[in-house]
């Protein structure tokens, strides 16, 4: 791998586990199910792949349904809302992650996008050309998507932005220990995988305040926060709390674990989270520093 | 002392800023400091009264204070006769009065002017603030904490950290505590998680402290610094504010009388509490108090009974090893810039003084350029 780390990642015969799928879904959608990731297990990398960088047949009609709901005289927090309900319904997740990677990349800022329609018409503009063909630094696509760029990028200049995400995606070095768990969850990622993974219903006006309170300010870009502090991560626990309380039903342990942590994480404390089940399962995964890393 | 303080190091430059911080730090690891902002535009002239001053007595035709009415602190100087309580901190020593504070060409815009203030580079277009670079550039884990009611100030506006906004000292607590937690791990994310949850238990502890404070916005911000720093949390400075956002309580174009008397009551009442509530535990000598406003007022009273916006006006710094006294002389009320007084000594001078003489930071990188720290905290 060390030779070839852009080739495209091949398995051996029971290298793509639990861990591999979760990592690929965890870094090109907001937050999977069960039933996802067990599809996605089933299906092996190259595939999932192919469905997750290709546009469902249910897009169009899901754009345009958001698109009616744009107000024109509202403000850019009204905008971050519309986007967080984007974020959080989208059949297309990993459109949406490369607009929010855009915003993130150019972090354009001017008075005139306090208007939401200004605002919405911007990330529109994002999301149109997120996978189009443009000029990116492969640089920045390598630390979005890996977390490092301590590979050589040099066979990946020529390369346009669709194909950039494409070979970055499903290379030897996504799928590297160097990638694993080495970036930290954005507050919205955090959200976003635990409520997902759970069912748990969001509603976008006070999730906003949720990721405000945890310092994740949308729709303003936020490029190189520093996540974690002793205050943010008893205010993830505080989130994960609230968003707990309104979930009814829980999955069993197993698909818990599975969906959660990949049943990825020391013998001590996996022995000890088998002692335990739905809200109080769930509420102590997203207490691990395991659960914080993308 | 306790995890809080260690470092929780994220990258590889952080190590080459804390070896700058261990070489220039003097032992001031429980050093706390607190900036409390006066939205509005204090008249400094109608806080701390020349009241022998025939200028003052010519110009303030209906809002002139005299010698009766106020608090005499020396110099024929006198605090507004609401506050009594700071009148009592400044005869205790625990009070300084820094005066003539301001910049050159000062603003006298309200959002102009505090933006100056906040992020310490008047006028440059700045969009961090000064307490926001300085969590930028700590290594520790919360350096600065914002408590209040309003959005958070420019004042603690970073590019990387995240700057607690806090309403009260419950949200420093967990909704629920964990069942389990290994502390085994030996790894930075595991120790820094342990540490928070620490900090969450023990400020769930403080809750139960009583305390006497009035019930006011400001004043329940101070008492949740004095929690917050009863939990040991290693959180170095914190800012709080009176007055809500632009353009604030303090800029009183009419009817200045009645207003500002209430309003420098409830800051002398929540100050006070707060200084009495820290000397309670024998926490006086970890705080330093600053308090700080946009601009103060002109000299000359409009028609409406109130003032116009001005310019230098009086920094309080409040702490059990503060200098008290006053600082500097009374600026000159017959050499004014157009109706205000004139400012002699620069605010980036009493940052540099809580940062560095206070708080052990280096200045420079944060304010941009050297100013000499002041001689106001005894060592």
């Amino acid at each position: 791998m060390a030779h070839q780390p852009w080739a495209p990642y091949e398995p051996r015969a029971g290298e793509w586990n639990l861990k591999e799928a979760g990592h690929l879904l965890r870094r090109a959608t907001f937050g999977f199910t069960a039933n996802q990731l067990q599809q996605a297990l089933a299906d092996g990398p190259q595939k999932t792949i192919d469905r997750l960088l290709a546009a469902p047949g249910n897009y169009a009609e899901f754009e345009q349904g958001v698109a009616a709901l744009t107000s024109r005289e509202s403000s850019s927090q009204d905008a971050a809302q519309l986007w967080l309900y984007r974020m959080i319904h989208t059949p297309y997740p990993f459109h949406e992650r490369a607009t929010l990677f855009w915003r993130d990349y150019f972090a354009v800022d001017s008075p005139k996008l306090e208007r939401a329609s200004m605002m919405e018409q911007y990330l529109q503009e994002l999301r149109k050309k997120a996978l189009e063909p443009q000029g990116v630094k492969p640089e920045a696509v390598v630390k979005w998507l890996i977390g490092t760029t301590d590979f050589s990028l040099s066979s990946l200049g020529g390369l346009d932005s669709v194909q950039l995400f494409s070979t970055v995606l499903r290379s030897n070095a996504f799928f590297s220990p160097a990638a694993y768990r080495q970036k930290v969850k954005s507050p919205l990622e955090f959200a976003l995988n635990l409520a997902t993974a759970v069912d748990a219903q969001l509603v976008p006006a006070q999730l906003h305040a949720q990721l405000a309170a945890l310092g994740q300010r949308l729709p303003n870009a936020n490029g190189s926060r520093r996540w974690l502090n002793t205050f943010t991560i008893v205010g993830r626990s505080n989130l994960a709390a609230s968003m707990l309380a309104k979930v009814d039903q829980f999955l069993d342990r197993r698909a818990l674990l599975d969906t959660l942590l990949q049943n990825d994480a020391p013998q001590e404390v996996l022995a000890r989270l088998a002692q335990l089940d739905g809200r109080e399962l769930v509420q102590t995964i997203a207490d691990l520093p395991e659960f914080q890393l993308l | 002392m306790n995890l809080t303080r260690r470092a929780f190091l994220q990258a590889a430059p952080f190590f080459v800023r804390a070896a700058a911080y261990a070489a220039s730090k003097p032992d001031r690891d429980g050093a706390v400091q607190v900036v409390l902002q006066l939205a509005g535009g204090n008249d400094g002239l109608n806080t701390v009264v020349p009241y022998e001053d025939d200028q003052y007595a010519r110009a303030r035709t209906t809002l002139r204070l005299t010698g009766n009415q106020v608090h005499k602190i020396g110099g024929s100087l006198g605090f507004h006769p609401a506050m009594e309580g700071m009148a009592r901190l400044f005869q205790e020593g625990h009070l300084a009065v820094l005066q003539g504070v301001g910049y050159p060409n000062m603003h006298r815009d309200h959002n102009i002017g505090m933006q100056s203030w906040q992020t310490a580079r008047p006028l440059a277009g700045e969009r961090t603030g000064w307490l926001g670079r300085v969590a930028d550039a700590s290594q520790e884990s919360v350096p600065v904490t914002f408590v209040g009611q309003i959005p958070p100030p420019v004042a603690v506006h970073s590019l990387e950290a995240v700057v607690p906004t806090v309403h009260e000292a419950k949200d420093w607590t967990l909704a629920t505590p964990p069942t389990m937690f290994d502390t085994r791990q030996p790894d930075s994310l595991h120790r820094l998680t342990a540490t928070a949850f620490a900090g969450a238990r023990r400020t769930a502890g403080v809750l139960k402290v009583p305390a006497s404070y009035p019930e006011l916005a400001v004043a329940q911000s101070l008492r949740t610094v004095a929690q917050l720093v009863r939990a040991d949390l290693g959180i170095r400075i914190f800012m709080v504010e009176q007055g809500g956002v632009s353009p604030g309580e303090f800029d009183n174009h009419a009817n200045q009388a009645v207003n500002h008397a209430v309003s420098l009551r409830d800051l002398s009442r929540s100050l006070t509490a707060f200084c009495d509530d820290l000397a309670h535990d024998r926490l006086l000598d970890r705080v330093v108090l600053m308090t700080f406003s946009e601009f103060g007022r002109t000299l000359t009273e409009n028609g409406r009974h109130g003032t116009g916006h001005g310019a230098a006006a009086p920094v309080f710094l409040a702490g059990g090893r503060v200098k008290g006294g006053l600082v500097g002389a009374h600026p000159s009320l017959k050499d004014l810039d157009n109706d205000a007084l004139k400012p002699h000594t620069d605010f980036r001078e009493v940052y540099a003084t809580v940062l560095e003489s206070w708080l052990g930071i280096p200045a420079e990188p944060i304010l941009g350029a050297r100013f000499a720290p002041l001689d106001v905290i005894a060592s």
